[in-house]
């Protein structure tokens, strides 16, 4: 596990110190980062500011409620995952926060081995991404360890990739082609053609490629982007005029995939068979650019950087 | 939470499908007029006399009928170590001892989550550390909330099933959702059983376990007993 980096939130300044030593002390061989915070509104405020794995929170603070909190979260930092630790009994619970659709992890703090479980939990969280709204990859840390052995900076390597991506949409007749590394909470758009110039980054929530990595064949096609359950509710794609999509999984030579080259258009539309092997052979052509770029001794093991 | 209770969650003798070992959740899907529905219980509910509980959600049924569906697929059962979580909106009835959680309706996932913890910890409190979790089912889930908060919170319970050394049984009609929601769903799972009914009446429906160790993974027939019928 990379090193977490964990907001403890509640109003009491000792059950804040005793939580945060709790997760201190638990997670001392990841080195772990533990923040402490009194309020919603500063919870939010620190959420806005930096990536956060996890945040353990009361039920009740001063100006709203962990629910709120929890809210928050889920809008602006979908990665992040929650715990409700509280005092209050899990009837108390029920009454404040019941009948909502939220999906909420609640231990109380007076159930047996509380501390115990408190650092079970967080640790799934953080390692295991069990709050995500989307599929993770099975090998997801070496797949990350993967993405980390080639080196990027290198700007010779991106005109190359860049005329991959113009081959790509003149072939598809598309106006939007990119070559997406996706990392552990977003995806880069690296190389581009057309409009995905202007792209940023993206979520993995709201990420096609987050499902193409997950494809055993590699190729991941969506014909109606609006008419597909996974992504009809996702406004980026929408406001991006990403309406079909052709992904395919950029393996490394050892099965990883780091990254996607896709295609989209601005209509639904299909694919031919043809365009679909087109695809596949450019991505791997694509890795064969980047391998002169992987660090193989640098090896697997490779610390946190964050 | 005791780990080192390694034995794994078995079915009897009659069922083509081999233990599963603690702190693994399986989809089982299949057509919900097929036998899948009640494979899908079957495998949810503890074995026989023993110290096993069962924590099952019940999104559409409510729980009194959802018990006696239970004793017809498992005569033997003690109701008392069975709790309901009924959020079909329906009054419980005769519940035969069994623990009865109700929630506002099945979308209140934050209810669902909350009477979940509630359980969960009680049961450890009592010293009871094999538990069987069903959802009965995730296709009624999803009349109620999107595949994404779906995911979300059954991806969050299987979670918590893996923390506590539990058995996680989540039941899906695929027939009634487009292939790329059930795909996505069955993905946070360890492992899936498909039920599919055979052609011919006289013959028994058959399953196919995927994606756990130590099983078969042809088609299979099987049969949950003249009380199933």
């Amino acid at each position: 596990m990379r090193e977490p980096r964990i907001l403890c939130v509640d109003p009491e300044v000792d059950a804040q110190a005793a939580t945060a030593s709790t997760l201190k002390a638990g997670f001392k061989h990841h080195g772990a980062v533990i923040k402490t915070e009194s309020e919603l509104e500063a919870a939010i405020e620190r959420l806005a500011g930096e990536h956060l794995d996890c945040v353990v929170t009361e039920l009740e603070l001063p100006d709203g409620s962990g629910l709120d909190l929890v809210k928050a979260i889920r809008k602006e930092s979908p990665d992040t995952g929650c715990l409700i630790y509280t005092d209050a009994s899990l009837d108390r619970v029920e009454s404040v926060l019941g009948g909502d659709t939220e999906v909420l992890e609640v231990l109380s703090k007076t159930a047996p081995e509380a501390e115990t479980q408190l650092i079970d939990i967080v640790e799934r969280i953080v390692a295991d991404r069990v709050q995500s709204s989307y599929p993770v990859p099975e090998d997801e840390a070496a797949r990350l360890d993967a993405l980390d052995s080639y080196d990027f900076e290198q700007a010779a390597i991106k005109p190359a990739l860049d005329r991959a991506t113009s081959l790509l949409s003149q072939h598809l007749d598309v106006s939007a082609a990119s070559i997406n590394l996706v990392g552990s909470h977003d995806q880069q758009f690296y190389a581009c053609q057309g409009p995905a110039t202007e792209w940023g980054s993206t979520p993995r929530e709201e990420s096609i490629c987050t499902f193409t990595i997950l494809e055993d064949d590699g190729l991941l096609v969506i014909e109606d982007v609006q008419g597909d359950p996974r992504f009809a509710e996702v406004d980026r794609l929408e406001a991006l005029g990403i309406r079909a999509y052709i992904g395919a999984t950029l393996r490394t030579p050892s099965g990883e995939g780091i990254g996607t080259l896709c295609a989209y258009a601005d209509e639904p539309r299909s694919f031919t068979s043809e365009e679909r092997r087109f695809q596949r052979t450019l991505a791997d052509l694509v890795m064969d650019l980047l391998e002169p770029y992987r660090e193989t001794s640098a090896g697997p093991q490779r610390e946190g950087e964050q | 939470m005791n780990l080192e209770d390694e034995r794994p969650y078995t079915f009897g003798d009659t069922l083509p499908v081999e233990g599963i070992r603690p702190g693994t959740t399986v989809f089982v899907a299949g057509p919900s007029m097929s036998s899948a529905r009640d494979l899908a219980l079957k495998i949810g509910l503890p074995e026989g006399p023993t110290e096993e509980r069962s924590v099952l959600v019940s999104t559409g049924t409510g729980a009194e009928k959802l018990l006696r569906r239970c004793e017809r697929v498992a005569p033997s059962v003690d109701p008392t170590s069975l709790a309901v979580i009924d959020a079909s909106g329906r009054s419980s009835g005769d519940t035969r001892g069994a623990r009865i959680e109700t929630v506002s309706g099945p979308g209140d996932l934050t209810g669902m989550g909350i009477r979940l913890s509630k359980l969960y910890e009680a049961y450890h409190a009592d010293g009871l550390e094999r538990i069987r979790t069903g959802v009965i089912s995730v296709s009624t889930l999803l009349m109620y909330v999107d595949v994404r908060t779906a995911f979300r919170f059954l991806h969050t319970l299987a979670g918590r099933i893996a923390a506590i050394g539990g058995l996680g049984i989540f039941y899906i009609d695929p027939t009634s959702h487009d292939t790329e929601s059930t795909n996505m769903l069955t993905q946070l799972a360890d492992g899936r059983i498909d039920v599919r009914e055979a052609e011919e009446r006289e013959t028994a429906a058959e399953l196919r376990v995927r994606g756990l160790a130590d099983q078969s993974r042809r088609w299979t027939p099987f049969s949950l007993g003249q009380e199933a019928q």
